[in-house]
């Protein structure tokens, strides 16, 4: 099901030649509307006419994170202020927040390609969709919220928190679609216990999850608690929030709209463009935002662009999940690993749940990780001998596929803090 | 065949009293205690009046808890009594997990607690059955002590 076959199924060349076609008409208004970017491009010897189509896209200059902080709060928008009519901005848990502001437009777009996502994901008009992604300025709650309405859906405009109100209105207004992070989707399972209501109490067929890195075996963990489909869904705020790319039925990898978005995986150290099928860093080009056009947008995100056809019959390209945020990897001794992998690998051992955090210290020169995680609920314990053999299987198991050596510390459960937005994983006493 | 509850529990403060106001909140008592620990985790062993009462209190409380089949054999109460009885069940190839004593008002006899390996139980209920110094208790019995 598409909500808007022509475009999500449109040929490649025509695809790319719209890209091409929107890729220069955004140069020439960031020259002329953007102080910052025609600095840039004059650095490079570029003005507007010299980029005629996507073979120029690696004379653009890249734009960071910090290019957003260092010219807050406008100094990257395009459009005059009276031209915006809405603002988010990220946490910003140290220093300014990066502020995003959308025109009318930007705002029709963005619904546009958040009613395909939901699409994509089995949503249709007749859906109740259940929006747990907190309302505010953070992009995830308005941003569903106008795809679901676009597409005609009943929206329950909830926000994050209060999880047995959650579980209510999830049972009395026959709730068929959740939206928030994953970490909430498996908080809201493991509280339906606590709550007296059974899986057979509610209509609930899939859920559409983001806003942080989860693992194939954490879907596996959400699909067979809550009895659903758990469809991963992509965005940043930088770039416009949720919606940007969507996994279709096929749960193979995320399509980005690409008539929207400009895609490239480079080399985060040389910067470099790197083929289809190679891990790298995803960089975004907006091509139709008005409020704050984007040029080369180094997300920070690993993944890599995949080179095959989609048997759903879109053409837009699929990236691979998402292992994690460049910020989030962690260095235990040359080993280069992301939290989700070290989810998937406990997960896979049956006996703890993918309640987890971890603890990166440093102890001279060499990085130490503690890997502290709930034990599951069902798990026999009568001696310390059986926690001692839980202990070494999974401390085995971790070093077995990720090669490294951590401390492990099982936890009872229910101990760990449950976050209703986005799970605090890793915390860095490294003070580097 | 007796049902002792086995308790996981991180060794931070707090944490058994969390465990014990369950219990005590349900009017569930507590016949006998022990906890085995590490620096960082401990194992509550607990045979209380009313084991499923109790489970379900402590689950609903998402302690981690389990059922763990142990038993309990009253043996008289004088020297080398304990040792007679070890020495049986090494004689026919039974090894003892681990065992604590449990509280009995009557001078006359002690109470053991014990587990051994699942595979072997009704062994052990054939070789007490013609031990004269040594009697296994049910879990009716063992409350009633």
């Amino acid at each position: 099901m598409y909500w808007n076959k022509p475009y999500e199924c449109m040929p490649r060349e025509q695809l790319e030649q719209l890209q091409s076609k929107r890729l220069v008409k955004l140069v020439e208004r960031l020259y002329h509307n953007v102080p910052f970017y025609r600095t840039k491009l004059q650095e490079r010897g570029l003005d507007p006419h010299h980029i005629k189509g996507l073979e120029d896209l690696n004379r653009l200059p890249f734009t960071r994170k910090t290019d957003l902080r260092d010219n807050y709060p406008y100094g990257l928008f395009a459009e005059p202020i009276n031209n915006i009519v809405r603002i988010h901005a990220s946490s910003g848990t140290t220093g300014k927040p990066t502020v995003v502001g959308y025109t009318r437009n930007d705002l029709n777009n963005w619904s546009e390609i958040a009613a395909r996502c939901l699409m994509a994901a089995s949503a249709t008009k007749n859906s109740m969709i259940q929006n747990a992604y907190g309302y505010g300025l953070f992009t995830g709650g308005l941003g569903i919220h106008g795809g679901a309405e676009k597409l005609g859906a009943s929206i329950i405009p909830v926000s994050s928190g209060n999880t047995e109100k959650q579980l209510m209105l999830m049972k009395d207004f026959h709730t068929t679609h959740i939206t928030c992070t994953p970490s909430y989707a498996l908080y809201l399972a493991e509280s339906l216990k606590t709550y007296g209501i059974a899986i057979s109490d509610l209509q609930l067929k899939a859920g559409i999850f983001g806003a942080e890195p989860w693992s194939e075996k954490m879907r596996e963990e959400i699909e067979k608690r809550l009895h659903i489909k758990a469809y991963d869904i992509y965005g940043l705020s930088e770039i416009c929030g949720p919606g940007v790319g969507i996994e279709c039925v096929e749960q193979k990898g995320m399509h980005i709209w690409e008539d929207q978005f400009l895609m490239e995986i480079i080399d985060p150290v040389t910067e470099e463009s790197l083929p289809l099928n190679t891990m790298g860093e995803l960089v975004i080009t907006t091509l139709t935002k008005e409020g704050i056009p984007l040029l080369r947008y180094r997300t920070g995100d690993r993944t890599m662009i995949m080179d095959e056809l989609c048997p759903c019959g879109r053409t837009h390209r699929k990236i691979q999940r998402l292992v994690g945020r460049t910020d989030d990897m962690i260095i235990v001794r040359g080993v280069n690993v992301f939290p989700t992998q070290i989810e998937s690998v406990l997960i896979s051992t049956g006996h703890v749940t993918a309640n987890y955090q971890l603890i990166v210290k440093r102890e001279g020169i060499l990085d130490k990780l503690e890997v502290r995680v709930e034990l599951n609920e069902d798990q026999a314990i009568d001696s310390l001998e059986d926690l001692n053999a839980i202990e070494r299987k999974i401390l085995q198991k971790i070093h077995g596929v990720l090669g490294i050596q951590v401390k492990l510390t099982l936890l009872e459960p229910g101990t760990l803090q449950r976050s209703e937005g986005k799970a605090q994983r890793l915390i860095d006493l490294r003070n580097i | 065949m007796i049902e002792q509850l086995s308790i996981f529990m991180q060794n931070k403060e707090g944490h058994l009293s969390k465990v014990l106001r369950i219990l005590s909140e349900d009017d569930i008592n507590i016949q006998s205690l022990t906890i085995s620990e590490t620096g960082e985790y401990g194992i509550m062993r607990l045979i209380v009046s009313e084991t499923e009462k109790a489970m379900t209190a402590l689950k609903s409380n998402r302690v981690l808890c389990n059922i763990t089949p142990v038993f309990a054999v009253s043996i008289p109460n004088r020297p080398g009594a304990m040792l007679q009885f070890v020495d049986l069940l090494s004689s026919k190839d039974l090894s003892i997990e681990y065992a604590y004593s449990y509280p009995s008002t009557n001078d006359a006899i002690s109470v053991i607690v014990f587990k051994i390996d699942r595979k072997k139980w009704t062994n052990v209920e054939e070789i007490l059955q013609n031990f004269e110094n040594a009697s296994l208790l049910d879990q009716e019995s063992l409350l009633k002590l």
